[in-house]
């Protein structure tokens, strides 16, 4: 029978035939010409990216360390400033408890499918993060105030929820979106066949909780703590509309800033809250560099999640419930204060507020201009700072690295406090112009932009990039024809962030406003400061429609490719 | 022992198991068999309590346990993915069940031990899950389960995420582990071999049914319809047309030349003519010269050879379409002209039913026999 040969040749390449010396080969010259091109277009784009941290991150930053003299050092004695750091520590671990807390059980809620109306909670959870926080607070004033809706008319009460107690509410309320919105991912994650097996193994539901849900999100929850606390002790606007008395050290440094003109000692107090600010941030840091370390198995396959006993459920549902009343409560109340005559005097309907508000309507129109100008300028400035950070490898990436996000970590009265220093007078003279506004917006969002071009970077694979160089294609080349198109998802997702971000800060931007340029939330805290709570709530309604129509509109264009907040 | 009495669930007005009948005897090793979304998977979530059924009931060990939580009943799951607690060592995986059994500690200590010793990762109860390969990890998990000595333990696919060399190791391992335990397994998988190699009986579903239930010998040498056949194995379609016969053999008409071939069913209804689908596993066909003695009634073109190891997969055209063969050996070389014959008994035969399964169009082309051309 015929047997199938199985002896292979070996096929020698050909050797290439040799150039006579002296005329370099062209791919040669090619490439050496190649190599300075990448080398100007990288230069450039690190010099752009190092320049635009070191100017507004930097400079600010360490200028204002050596502003106070050692006479304002000592000050740091009175008792004034341990009151407000006394102060700031309790509202702070208070806020960030009840805040995480509420937070996982939304977080919790939204991971469950047998959870009815998880619609509305995803509303709820949404509406603070895409409105100013303190507009919560305004709404308390509204309800909860000495002439209070709740408090005054309907209870006859002569109390008020201001101070300690209506703050601890206020941000709460305002912050417990950052948990939930930390803490979904995992929850999601931990997979319904861990439970299951643990159900199976015969424990239940509340065991399977606390012996296997609890532990395994244990450092996501310990990270949305420290997120939230971070945001908690920085609060500026919340305290300063309904602390009354209760003076923190956001709002201390403010009086101290403008009140007083005193700078030396808002900048002691500035720093007397950065440093635990910056504690917490990097040891959140390190907790996230360790949770990426440890993979949460058992992923969900087809295995519905198990259902909650009903009693769970119920219970659940009933805390979520009022919380969500509340919350339609503060928006509401905005929104019909806005066209409420004399809130607490005179409850007739009319127009006046909102024309103020158009009157006003200079400074919601430069909110949304900035703030559009911000966010674009933010969008560009990260993306490339990424491409630098991630997919180069010049010196000083892990600064450049460091610096984008450190803004994340410097409360933003520093950031005001420490820009009205630094850029008030020559070289850099900027105070009362249209620029310091948008920069110090830039400078807010730089931290979520940065973050979210980096997670988008790090999907594409290098082997794409390294595919577009081995065909031939030069730095600019790969970066413009293959990153720009495959980064187009990002760019949106960051500018409507960035927009979010730069229209509802408010502590950096109230040192930085002049007569002449006004900004929206700015004009609503000192609005309500004055008792015009009709004009503030005007003000603030018209900042949250430009807010919400610019979130609308990129919806519309985007549809579902629009992923900002995965709740 | 469990009993599965009229079991039926839909989910979102789809059917995914239908009225399924099924009883599994203690120690015994009972395979579901069967491609995805045909209600395996289901079954085995009903008998574990993670879904309950619409209609229908669960009894193990003669009580009914419908309506109760899988925490309630004497059964143990290992997953697909191993489902191994990241956050807990290997002996505290172990013991997780064992404390929710609210054993004394030196017990739980000792069944630990045990468990460990029987799946062979003596002395690894204080490692992370994350130091374990799969193969290890998944063992951990059948050591969980055993240890909470359950009446019945339940396999979901979980050997489909390993690589190939351990999956053969790990099933040989689970086979002594069965001998060694007595334990009841109900083992869902989709793989037929590996349904084959551990079942001792095992049954096939489609669509939500049973379409037979066997030991492995009988669902592979006598299928008892088309699509077990063709599921289980690797087989050859001839299309052809009864011509007569006895209940025990019939002759079937392919393209002209006659075949014999086992029928599955009686043939009562069957007459003359009736279409009819003819199986043939390739390792029952043998290929001789064109022109030798004795040789088969089918004549085709070789048209390529494939060396696999242990069996030599020879492609042979024969008319329309393509007949595969196994043998030990091949000297074919592709071109060759042959004749191909069926082995005494081989060819099963099943009768065409307008709405049933039927072999893929392509499978099943009239072959073209020597007599014909």
């Amino acid at each position: 029978m015929p047997v199938p040969s199985t002896t292979q040749q070996t096929v020698v390449p050909e050797e290439r035939t040799e150039r006579a010396p002296g005329s370099r080969p062209d791919w040669q010259r090619r490439s050496r010409r190649r190599l300075l091109a990448d080398r100007i277009t990288v230069g450039t784009l690190v010099a752009y990216v190092a320049g635009l941290l070191l100017l507004l991150v930097l400079v600010p930053t360490v200028a204002m360390l050596f502003e106070p003299d050692g006479e304002a050092w000592s000050r740091l004695a009175e008792p004034r400033v341990a009151t407000a750091a006394k102060n700031t520590v309790v509202i702070g671990v208070a806020s960030t408890l009840s805040a995480t807390v509420v937070g996982f059980l939304f977080a919790y809620a939204l991971s469950r499918p047998d959870i009815r109306g998880r619609a509305v909670l995803r509303v709820m959870a949404l509406l603070p993060l895409i409105s100013p926080p303190f507009v919560v607070g305004l709404a308390v004033l509204l309800l909860f105030g000495r002439r209070g809706l709740i408090t005054h008319e309907l209870l006859g009460l002569d109390i008020s929820l201001l101070g300690l107690g209506g703050l601890w509410l206020v941000q709460t309320l305002a912050f417990f979106p950052m948990a939930t919105l930390t803490l979904l991912p995992t929850l999601k994650n931990i997979g319904s066949t861990l439970e299951w097996a643990s159900r199976d193994l015969g424990w239940t539901w509340f065991q399977t909780f606390r012996r296997v849900t609890l532990p395994l999100a244990f450092p996501t929850i310990l990270n949305a703590l420290l997120l939230v606390g971070m945001f908690v002790i920085t609060d500026f606007g919340n305290p300063v509309l309904i602390g009354a008395g209760y003076q923190v050290l956001s709002v201390e440094a403010y009086v101290q800033a403008v009140g007083r003109q005193d700078f030396g000692m808002a900048a002691v107090l500035c720093v007397l809250l950065f440093v635990p600010t910056l504690i917490l941030f990097l040891i959140q840091r390190r907790v996230l560099a360790r949770r990426s370390a440890v993979t949460v198995s058992g992923k969900t396959g087809s295995l519905p999640p198990a259902p909650l006993p009903a009693a769970v459920r119920r219970g659940l549902l009933t805390v979520l419930g009022l919380v969500s009343v509340l919350m339609i409560l503060i928006y509401g109340s905005i929104l019909v204060g806005s066209f409420t005559r004399a809130w607490g005097a005179d409850w007739s309907l009319t127009l006046n507020h909102w024309q103020t508000a158009l009157l006003r309507g200079d400074d919601i129109r430069n909110s949304a201009l900035f703030s559009a100008t911000a966010a674009i300028i933010t969008t560009i400035s990260t993306l490339v700072a990424a491409y630098v950070v991630h997919r180069t490898r010049v010196f000083g990436r892990g600064m450049m690295d460091g610096l984008a996000v450190l803004p994340s970590a410097i409360p933003g009265t520093m950031i005001g406090i420490s820009w009205l220093l630094t850029f008030n007078e020559p070289p850099i003279a900027l105070t009362g112009t249209a620029l310091i506004l948008v920069l110090v917006m830039v400078v807010r969002a730089i931290p979520v932009g940065y973050r979210t071009a980096v997670t988008t970077i790090n999907q594409i694979s290098p082997s794409i990039d390294e595919a577009a160089t081995d065909l031939g294609a030069s730095r600019a080349r790969v970066i413009v024809q293959i990153m720009f198109p495959l980064l187009g998802g990002a760019f949106t997702t960051s500018l409507v962030f960035g927009f979010l971000h730069a229209i509802n800060t408010l502590s950096a931007v109230i040192f930085l406003t002049s007569p002449g340029i006004g900004l929206g939330a700015p004009t609503i805290v000192n609005l309500a400061e004055f008792g015009q709570w009709g004009a503030a709530t005007g003000v603030a309604a018209g900042l949250m429609v430009v807010s919400f129509a610019g979130l609308a509109v990129a919806k519309l264009a985007l549809g579902s490719r629009l992923r900002l907040y995965d709740l | 022992m469990i009993e599965l009495k009229s079991l039926c669930k839909s989910f979102d007005g789809v059917p995914a198991v239908r009225d399924l009948d099924l009883v599994v005897g203690r120690g015994e090793f009972l395979c579901l068999l069967g491609a995805s979304g045909c209600g395996k998977s289901t079954t085995l979530r009903m008998i574990a309590g993670f879904i309950q059924p619409d209609s229908g009931s669960v009894l193990i060990d003669g009580v009914d346990v419908s309506g109760y939580g899988p925490d309630a009943r004497p059964t143990s799951m290992v997953f697909q993915d191993y489902a191994i607690f990241p956050h807990l060592t290997v002996a505290e995986n172990i013991e997780f069940g064992l404390k929710a059994q609210k054993l004394a500690k030196d017990e739980r200590a000792r069944r630990t031990e045990e468990a460990l010793d029987l799946v062979g990762l003596t002395g690894l109860g204080g490692r992370r899950p994350n130091e374990l390969s799969g193969g290890q990890q998944q063992r951990v998990a059948v050591a969980r389960s055993l240890a909470i000595r359950p009446s019945v333990l339940l396999m979901d696919e979980p050997l489909s995420n390993l690589d190939a060399k351990t999956r053969i190791q790990l099933r040989t391992q689970l086979r002594e582990i069965q001998r060694d335990t007595g334990t009841t397994i109900v083992y869902v998988t989709h793989d037929q071999e590996e349904a084959l190699a551990l079942g001792d009986r095992i049954a096939v579903m489609k669509d939500g049914s049973l379409e037979q239930l066997g030991s492995g010998h009988e669902i592979y040498l006598a299928p008892s319809n088309g699509y077990v056949a063709d599921f289980v194995g690797i087989t050859n379609w001839l299309a052809g047309e009864y011509a007569g016969g006895s209940d025990e053999s019939w002759e079937v008409n392919v393209a002209g030349a006659v075949l014999r071939a086992t029928p599955a069913s009686t043939s009562s209804s069957v007459s003359p003519g009736s279409p009819v689908d003819v199986s043939v596993r390739p390792e029952d066909v043998s290929l001789s010269e064109e022109d030798a003695p004795g040789a088969g009634v089918l004549r085709g073109v070789v048209r390529d050879v494939q060396f696999l190891g242990p069996v030599v997969r020879t492609y042979v055209e024969t008319g329309g379409s393509v007949v595969l063969v196994h043998s030990a050996q091949s000297g074919w070389s592709p071109g060759a002209n042959v004749r191909l014959s069926i082995g005494e008994g081989a060819a099963r035969a099943f009768r065409r039913v307008e709405g049933a399964w039927r072999p893929p169009e392509a499978a099943a082309r009239p072959v073209v026999a020597v007599a014909a051309s």
